[in-house]
């Protein structure tokens, strides 16, 4: 992991639990709801959906930057595009071979 | 998917085109602003297509000039779009409604009465007590209650054993079956007799009430009386006693039919040749095209009525009647005996069929040829077995 000094890189949190995300286990909730942490779902190499995230720092054809919690997730690959963009997620498809996490 | 993009389609979307260095800002400030965007695509080095709501577009400007970035419309798409395009064109919008208003009117209207089954009950009659309830041609559908229309109708004709009435987009269908009117009953605390409906020779006699009056082998004619309800006591101190007769008297009848044995057939041959007329009409108006005179001597006619009708239910009330007319050519045939035979019995069956009631069992069948003033002719009798007890007041006739 290399790591990039980038103006808009978010404040780093530790990845501790937070009590909210103790209190969602013992509860039995599922973590996501309650937690800022970014959840990442790929479908095959075509697909990547990616919730709880800020924002996205850089959008080409070949690489998608995007800014979450707990650092920056890069996704390389050829002719990506945005499917669907909202608040709460994004939908990245293309052909994509990789996925990075740059603290 | 698909659902998605048919609900983008319905409330309308624009292809924009956003150009600057901070691009990803602009997207950024969007989506903050719960704006909807979709299919973001890269096209430039400093330029991204992409799709946003109507709605989404409307706040985007601001967002533009935020993040420095110049938006383009491309395309609009969707349907609002499609709608605005035709507002302008009133006439049209217009006769498009008019349309839509008129078929929805046109459907919902009764346009043709149809009732079938009726023989002894007319049409005119009927029609005359479906006009009493409200229902005519050009009657609403929905003032119509079929349950309502055929309980009316069988309250008000005795003869129907069974009404149905069925609309059937804008047609209305009374089907009716006739019953066959029960013959008057005399109530049982009446005295009557037993009398013969018709001649013929006594099978057997079995008198539930009265005093049987004809025995085995006797032959009665009709009227006769046959079980009495006059019950002369021995005793004449008693007195005479009427009862109630009542009875079954099976009895042996003839049917006879009498026929002539042609001895040529004229057949009617289509020579191939027709002629049509054509009509159009609208409810009861008919206009005749002109279409000249009718070029045969000998024809038969058949009549087309080309109405427009909406998937087997809705009949509008009007259309083009065709009237096809067939030359016809008479060919006479000399038959032969035999042939000439045959024909004869099935006519004379016909009619037997028609004289002899349904209750009757058949027990014989007999065909007598004979010739008499030079012409031939064919006697079929039938031996039937049926009950001719009939109740009758007594002294009536």
């Amino acid at each position: 992991m290399r790591r990039r000094k980038t103006g808009k890189t978010a404040k780093r949190k530790k990845e501790t639990d937070t009590v909210k995300e103790k209190v969602a286990r013992m509860l039995e909730i599922p973590e996501e709801i309650v937690s800022d942490r970014p959840k990442i779902t790929t479908v095959g190499r075509k697909e990547v959906f990616i919730e709880n995230y800020r924002g996205i720092i850089e959008f080409t054809n070949e690489i998608v930057r995007i800014n979450s919690n707990y650092g920056i997730i890069t996704i390389t690959g050829k002719n990506m595009k945005i499917r669907e963009i909202t608040n709460e997620d994004i939908i990245i498809t293309g052909d994509i071979d990789n996925i990075d996490y740059v603290v | 998917m698909f659902l998605i993009r048919l609900w983008h389609y319905l409330k309308g979307y624009v292809i924009i085109i956003v150009s600057g260095f901070a691009v990803e800002k602009f997207i950024n400030i969007c989506t903050r602003r719960q704006i909807l965007l979709w299919d973001i695509e890269r096209t430039g080095p400093a330029e991204v297509t992409m799709k946003m709501s109507i709605r989404g577009f409307k706040n985007a400007r601001s967002a533009a000039r935020k993040s420095g970035c110049r938006v383009r419309i491309k395309a609009k798409k969707g349907l609002p779009y499609l709608l605005s395009r035709y507002r302008k064109r009133k006439g049209f919008v217009a006769g498009l409604v008019a349309f839509a208003v008129l078929i929805y009117l046109m459907t919902s209207i009764i346009w043709s009465i149809e009732i079938t089954g009726n023989y002894n009950v007319s049409k005119e009659e009927l029609m005359k007590q479906l006009n009493e309830m409200g229902i005519f041609r050009g009657a609403s559908k929905r003032s119509i209650n079929p349950k309502y229309v055929a309980d009316k109708l069988m309250l008000e004709n005795r003869e129907l054993a069974w009404t149905g009435v069925e609309i059937k987009g804008t047609r209305l269908i009374i089907s009716v079956k006739e019953g066959i009117e029960p013959p008057p009953v005399i109530p049982t605390d009446q005295p009557c007799n037993v009398v013969a409906k018709k001649d013929g020779i006594i099978i057997s006699v079995r008198a539930k009430n009265g005093l049987a009056k004809v025995k085995e082998g006797d032959t009665v004619k009709k009227g006769q009386v046959l079980i009495s309800g006059v019950v002369e006591s021995i005793h004449p101190e008693f007195g005479t006693k009427y009862v109630h007769a009542l009875g079954e008297v099976l009895a042996r009848t003839w049917y006879e039919v009498k026929r002539e044995v042609p001895v040529k057939k004229i057949n009617r041959i289509r020579t191939g040749l027709e002629w049509n007329r054509y009509a159009v009409y609208f409810l009861d108006f008919k206009i005749r095209l002109p279409s000249g005179n009718n070029p045969f001597e000998l024809y038969e006619t058949n009549i087309l009525d080309k109405a427009p009708v909406i998937m087997n239910r809705f009949k509008l009330p009007f259309g083009l009647i065709i009237e096809k007319y067939y030359e016809l050519k008479e060919e006479e045939q000399v038959l032969e005996p035999e042939e000439a035979r045959e024909l004869a019995q099935k006519m004379a069956m016909d009619k037997l069929s028609e004289i002899v009631p349904k209750e009757a069992e058949v027990v014989d069948r007999q065909m007598q040829v004979f010739t008499s003033e030079g012409k031939e002719y064919l006697l079929v009798t039938v031996e039937c077995t049926e009950n001719i007890a009939m109740q009758q007041e007594i002294g009536g006739n």
